[in-house]
């Protein structure tokens, strides 16, 4: 079904009509439309874990296990959800975006050079002296980057200074920030959650990417204390749990997250640490690591929409 | 360097130099409407109460998380908002480092801090809420900023400059009243130094900050009562240090004393210690403060006269320092300019 048939059907009076017929008949329409969408999403996606691979192979070593975790996320709110504007890094009304967990540079910027806030000279000189590319994002760097991160833990807190401001100015933009679950260890994660919440920072959607691994060994075998999400509902978060790689559930998220009136919104993300190459997934080798030549052969070879 | 062209003033009006931060802050907000005020619980005794009652809009009490307020300020200002971020100097300056160092100096955001109750002007609270050491923190951090004013009048002058700065900077009150030194009309010069007496007939000078630019005053009288002649100059910006007029003042100097209601490591006296070390003057360094010790609890005025910071005391080790250095013959530059010049030629 294409644009102009969508149209006609808005154009028909409701008295021809059955107005349910039109809702089913909408409803999938949207729904054909998310399809062709996702399919996007994940060739995009695919590019982006491709770069990452070309990105970290160049440099002494990257954290790519947890930018592939991510990946399917962040393809998913730059190319789906986020209002910004390439040409315009600066934009006021921009949506933000803040990498918490900000070793996963390589990811963001990757996504960064897909969407042409960097260029392709930048693809090859991650963590190089002089670089545009650091180890870890830096806003006075890096064009596209909203907020220097690195240390873990103080995206959200950021991420709330920046909703403030934006109700300070009645602005209708919204702030994303991507965590990590291990980085749920810093306690200042825990006091940007009680800010947003006490606020009413409904502007702001957290992503935590859930993929049960950290540094040196599973989460729960560091810190094990309950669900994630339970916790969130405790601090009178919205909360909506995901498959991480699912586009179509990604999607649904964050149009369910724009939409909340008063509470912030966490959408928790059960993902795949090294997903998309099969002996990276889950493998707690590849949290940081110098990528070997065949590693990065295999795993460009391996990486396709999926 | 800018000599004050009044005369110190030490008589015995006090004042608040927390007030003078709140009020002077809450004048401003009218026309700087960017300003936004963060804190961290402790509103009634840092003063910013005073602007949350005026722009409640514009004011959040974050609570007790000092970490989460340096980066909601770091938010606030990567969105063109001029945010205060406000708490006890302690736990700002300590829970809060790697938030001051890593988002907002690292990238240069425009947040001002201000650390209230710093130093042993505390009192009573102890030990835990006494800071000593955040002079030297934060001046080791690059691009920030670090003012010590020594009365509420230049209170009042370093926030109205604050205001129209960009740039992480520091600004460091006690929670005791101050003897107020300068007169209204003072005019502040940030990044100079102040020279509170003529320098130039003297070789022995005190360079001294915050609280201690008072206690300073009363002990040069009491030297003066003795006929000898110290000189004096208020540290008002500690971070960038007035490094040219500093060294100027050496090289017709042999012995300078700073004082500061501060640990000695890493504060006033190492700012000091370092410009002496580079210069090409010989000079004595005698350094007052805290002497790499925890604070306790007491009164101010026992605290201080517990670390030899009362002006008696502090008079007390000039004199002695000085003697030893066979200083005060004639206190006359001329023959110090002789001497000079003989321990150049047998070193």
């Amino acid at each position: 079904m294409d644009h102009t048939e969508i149209v006609e059907i808005g154009q028909t009076k409701s008295t021809e009509r059955d107005l349910k017929d039109d809702c089913i008949l909408y409803s999938s329409t949207i729904s054909t439309i998310k399809d062709t969408i996702a399919k996007r999403l994940m060739e995009k996606a695919a590019n982006i874990r491709k770069r990452v691979v070309l990105m970290i192979s160049q440099t002494s070593s990257g954290h790519v296990g947890g930018c592939f975790s991510s990946t399917d996320l962040l393809t998913s709110l730059y190319f789906y959800k986020m209002r910004i504007d390439v040409k315009n890094p600066d934009w006021e009304d921009r949506d933000r975006f803040i990498l918490s967990k900000g070793h996963a540079a390589p990811l963001l910027y990757s996504i960064l050079i897909e969407c042409g806030f960097l260029t392709e000279e930048d693809q090859y000189t991650l963590r190089n002296i002089n670089s545009r590319l650091q180890g870890h994002p830096s806003m006075q760097i890096t064009p596209g980057v909203d907020m220097t991160t690195g240390s873990l833990g103080m995206g959200l807190s950021a991420g709330c200074g920046m909703a403030i401001a934006a109700k300070l100015e009645n602005k209708s933009n919204k702030i994303y920030v991507l965590l990590g679950d291990g980085e749920l260890q810093e306690g200042q994660v825990w006091e940007a959650i009680m800010t947003a919440s006490h606020f009413r920072l409904n502007n702001i959607i957290a992503i935590v990417d859930k993929n049960n691994l950290q540094s040196d060994s599973p989460v729960k075998s560091v810190s094990n204390t309950g669900d994630v999400a339970t916790q969130f509902k405790s601090f009178n978060w919205n909360v909506l749990e995901i498959n991480g790689h699912n586009f179509l559930e990604i999607m649904d998220a964050l149009d369910t997250a724009s939409n909340s009136i008063i509470k912030p919104t966490v959408i928790i993300a059960n993902t795949r640490k090294g997903k998309g190459v099969s002996f990276m997934e889950n493998n707690p080798k590849y949290h940081a690591i110098s990528l070997t030549e065949q590693d990065t052969n295999n795993a460009l070879t391996e990486i396709k929409p999926n | 360097m800018s000599s004050s062209e009044n005369e110190i003033k030490n008589k015995n009006q006090e004042d608040s130099l927390r007030d003078a931060f709140g009020k002077t802050l809450t004048s401003l907000g009218d026309t700087h409407t960017d300003v936004v005020v963060i804190d961290a619980d402790v509103s009634k005794s840092t003063k910013t109460s005073i602007f949350a009652e005026k722009f409640p809009q514009r004011f959040f009490n974050v609570g007790i998380s000092e970490q989460d307020m340096v980066s909601i300020g770091a938010g606030l200002a990567s969105c063109k908002k001029k945010p205060f971020v406000v708490a006890f100097a302690s736990f700002l300056t300590l829970r809060g480092l790697d938030q001051i160092r890593n988002m907002v100096c690292y990238s240069n955001l425009d947040v001002k801090f201000v650390g209230t109750h710093a130093g042993l002007a505390t009192g009573e609270d102890g030990a835990t809420h006494q800071a000593l050491e955040d002079i030297s923190i934060m001046r080791s951090i690059p691009n920030m900023e670090v003012f010590s004013p020594s009365d509420a009048v230049e209170v009042v002058q370093i926030v109205k400059y604050l205001v129209r700065k960009k740039g992480p900077a520091y600004l460091r009150l006690p929670r005791t009243l101050g003897t107020t030194i300068h007169k209204t009309n003072y005019l502040f010069e940030p990044y100079k130094i102040e020279a509170l007496n003529d320098l130039n007939d003297t070789n022995i000078v005190i360079f001294s900050t915050g609280m201690m630019v008072s206690k300073s005053i009363q002990a040069i009288e009491i030297l003066k009562q003795k006929e000898i002649k110290i000189g004096l100059v208020n540290v008002h910006t500690i971070k960038p240090i007035d490094t040219d007029s500093i060294t100027r003042i050496l090289s017709h100097t042999k012995l300078i004393i700073t004082i500061e209601d501060h640990n000695i490591v890493g504060g006033l006296g190492s700012s000091l210690a370092e410009i002496i070390a580079e210069s090409n003057f010989r000079v004595r360094l005698l350094r007052l403060g805290i002497n790499n010790n925890f604070g306790e609890s007491g009164s101010v005025e026992q605290l201080y006269d517990k670390h030899g910071l009362t002006p008696e005391k502090i008079a007390e080790k000039i004199l002695d320092i000085s003697k030893n250095m066979e200083l005060l013959k004639n206190n006359d530059k001329n023959e110090t300019q002789q001497r000079i010049q003989e321990r150049r030629h047998s070193c």
